[in-house]
């Protein structure tokens, strides 16, 4: 008997379960963007640290970090998390308006974020051509790219909800989208932390 | 307006179906360019890592060669001598192995979890092509002057910009193949009946997950300073600092972790015998990747290395790696032996894998004694060891599932040689380096010591003479008729080999039901 004859034959199986493919994806992706933002934020605390232990400064003089529109931020994505969870459980109970609202508040909420942190730019002076104005910089705009991909993400769910794609228990695009959204809230509570309250 | 409050299947069940043209399949590189199928992407990465292998073979040589006499030969000027250096320690890993490996579980793991499809196709197929594009600006940021220490400003950009297209897109095709084993795998397929292959590619593509995103910020961070701030932290000359642990043991190790689960695969289908303590062996697969884990070592910091985690770590990684000897070798006191180069593949991965592990093992331990603290060329000889096992593992593997991936078997014969060949030259290539370290401690010229240069001079040409006789072997299998390849030429446990050779578009006529961890060994032994 050859090899190639002696190759068996399995059975076939039922037909699987709809496997939740997009939400372990986005999960281990959204894993992958909070490493990225680990990462940033270890090497921006240990330039810290050594700069404060050598100079004693960390921000270059002149420069002032407000920590009323990074609060302002942090609050209204707690609101847009609530408006998140909001969407996907309208999506359970089938209340496509209502799933329509609080995806269209979430996106608001995000852009309103958004608005606020230009405006903390605007008011910070700080200057990219320093070691703090460079990494202070690079994370917080790392940051916006991460909520406009959110954003993006969910606005495709909205679309995706409007085409029927999802209702009841199968609203797996949308539950991927809000755990993608939910870490890009806890990345900023870290940055609001980090950055603007410990300065 | 044209949105719809119904939903679609409620749409589709009253709708006619409207006529369609008939789909034409594209043909030749339409269908190569264009493909979202994981078996030609996964031969498009290992493709293109042979070639860029090549290439790192040669400047490997030459620079070699030059540290034999620094003022003697000089082949290259000391700054072009630096950068040459710097690619190949770059190349060597994210260019070579880890595609090489990642190629491979592309074609495989999806048969072996019983799949249609990888997940996310187009993404997989994306991070092929942002891979090829990131290794080529990569190269071109060398070829302008650029790299870390470069003199051209915009070469050192581009190289920032271009190693980091590289990182995402590994990063990408990880998590198309975790979610591929997580979400993807046949009904009865638990995660602790998954083939050991595909096991240590969901180990490998999650560790690669939590640590190169490490990299990734490193490089955004150094781009950013570069072009826009110019300050201390992305000088030319700190560059090489940052990115250092990246291409280093212990961090390379977790970019070789498929080799365990290719070696196992080899291992019990060689031995024909069903694996005793199978949950031991995943375990000890995934504990050694996690011991590998070196992404703390980020930190520039001086005395990180005298630190109990990496004390610990360094050697807790050769445990796992003695207990999997251990259930290996029991395989042949079950089992019947039988010669085959894919076995002779594996045992010199395991082995190469085994004396770079020991030496790390040793150099962390070494740390315990403050005096005596170890030169750099200790991990660089252990960084070529770990690399030069992911090499032999991939080529073994390829040669293994070669039915499955180049759609012909490879002899047996001469490929015997070349893993042993292969085996001899990293441990001729890396020890040298290891000793040195160890011994001269950036001293071995004052020592006396510095042949070590030349003995792994020696040890790259047998390493180079191995993969020459590899690839030999394979070259004559592919002018072969593809007719009458056989299904499963090794009577396989797993089931990729109940697919045909090549695989079909789809892989599978109907999705098999598993009941164990060996489905066709089962099938076979009820049949008998």
């Amino acid at each position: 008997m050859t090899a190639a004859q002696a190759s068996v034959t399995l059975p076939p199986a039922a037909k699987p379960a709809r496997p939740r493919v997009l939400l372990v994806g986005t999960s281990l992706a959204t894993a992958s963007t909070v490493m990225v933002f680990a990462g940033l934020i270890g090497i921006y605390l240990r330039e810290r640290s050594l700069a404060l232990a050598g100079s004693g400064t960390w921000l270059p003089k002149g420069t002032h970090i407000p920590l009323t529109p990074g609060t302002i931020s942090l609050f209204t994505f707690v609101l847009s998390g609530v408006t998140m969870w909001w969407a996907v459980d309208a999506v359970g109970r089938n209340d496509r308006p209502g799933a329509y609202f609080a995806l269209a508040l979430t996106i608001m909420f995000g852009l309103c974020v958004v608005n606020a942190t230009t405006f903390l730019y605007s008011q910070s002076k700080l200057s990219v051509s320093t070691t703090a104005g460079m990494m202070i910089f690079t994370i917080t705009g790392a940051h916006l790219a991460m909520l406009i991909a959110a954003m993006v993400f969910n606005a495709v769910m909205v679309f995706r909800t409007l085409g029927g794609e999802y209702q009841g228990r199968d609203r797996e695009g949308l539950v991927a989208a809000a755990v993608f959204w939910y870490a890009t809230i806890a990345m900023y509570a870290v940055i609001w932390f980090a950055i603007y309250v410990t300065k | 307006m044209a949105v719809t409050e119904t939903p679609p299947a409620a749409v589709d069940a009253v709708a006619e179906p409207a006529p369609r043209e008939p789909h034409i399949e594209p043909r030749g590189l339409a269908a190569v360019l264009g493909s979202g199928d994981h078996k030609v992407i996964g031969r498009l990465y290992m493709g293109f890592a042979v070639a860029f292998g090549l290439g790192v073979a040669v400047i490997g040589v030459l620079t070699d060669l030059e540290r034999l006499n620094t003022k003697t030969i000089s082949i290259l000027s000391v700054d072009t001598y630096a950068q040459v250096l710097s690619l190949h320690d770059v190349a060597f890993p994210y260019l070579v192995v880890a595609p090489l490996l990642l190629g491979l579980a592309f074609v495989i793991v999806p048969l072996q979890v019983g799949s249609a499809a990888i997940a996310f196709p187009r993404a997989a197929a994306a991070s092929f092509w942002a891979w090829l594009m990131g290794s080529g600006l990569l190269i071109t940021s060398y070829a302008m002057n650029g790299g870390p220490g470069g003199g051209r400003s915009s070469g050192v950009d581009l190289f920032a910009v271009s190693l980091g297209l590289v990182v995402a897109s590994l990063m990408l095709a990880a998590v198309c193949l975790a979610t591929t084993v997580l979400a993807l795998r046949a009904p009865g397929l638990s995660l602790s009946r998954v083939p050991a292959f595909a096991w240590s590619s969901l180990v490998a593509a999650s560790l690669w997950l939590v640590s190169l995103p490490v990299l990734l910020a490193t490089l955004i961070f150094v781009y950013v300073d570069h072009t826009h701030a110019s300050t201390s932290y992305g000088q030319n000359g700190a560059i090489a600092s940052r990115i250092g642990w990246a291409i280093s043991h212990p961090h390379v190790a977790i970019l070789v972790v498929p080799v365990l689960g290719i070696v196992g695969e080899i291992m019990v289908v060689t031995a024909r015998v069903r694996q005793a303590q199978r949950g031991v062996v995943l375990g000890a697969i995934a504990a050694y990747g996690i011991f590998s884990y070196g992404a703390f070592l980020q930190t520039d910091a001086a005395g990180i290395t005298r630190e109990p985690l990496f004390i610990g770590l360094s050697v807790l990684a050769l445990l796992p790696l003695l207990v999997l000897l251990l259930l290996w070798a029991d395989l042949f006191r079950r089992g019947t032996f039988r010669l085959t180069a894919p076995f002779v593949y594996a045992v010199s991965a395991l082995l190469t894998l085994v004396v770079a592990v020991l030496a790390g093992a040793v150099n962390g331990a070494a740390n315990l004694v403050h005096s005596a603290k170890f030169g750099p060329a200790v991990t660089v000889g252990i960084t070529h060891m770990v690399l030069f096992a992911g090499l032999i593992g991939a080529l073994g593997g390829l040669h293994w599932w070669a039915t499955k991936v180049v759609g012909r078997p490879l002899a047996n014969g001469p490929a015997m040689l070349a893993p042993v060949l292969m085996l001899v030259g990293a441990v001729v290539y890396g020890v040298p380096d290891v000793v040195s370290g160890m011994v001269g401690k950036g001293t071995e010229k004052a020592l006396g010591i510095e042949g070590l240069n030349a003995v792994a001079l020696v040890g790259i040409v047998i390493v180079l003479l191995g993969i020459g006789l590899a690839f030999a072997s394979v070259l004559p299998a592919l002018r072969r008729s593809a007719d009458d390849v056989p299904t499963d030429p090794w009577e396989g446990h797993t089931l990729e080999w109940a697919t045909a050779s090549p695989p079909a578009p789809g892989n599978f006529d109907q999705v098999p039901e598993v009941t164990s961890a060996e489905p066709l060994l089962d099938q076979r032994e009820e049949q008998s």
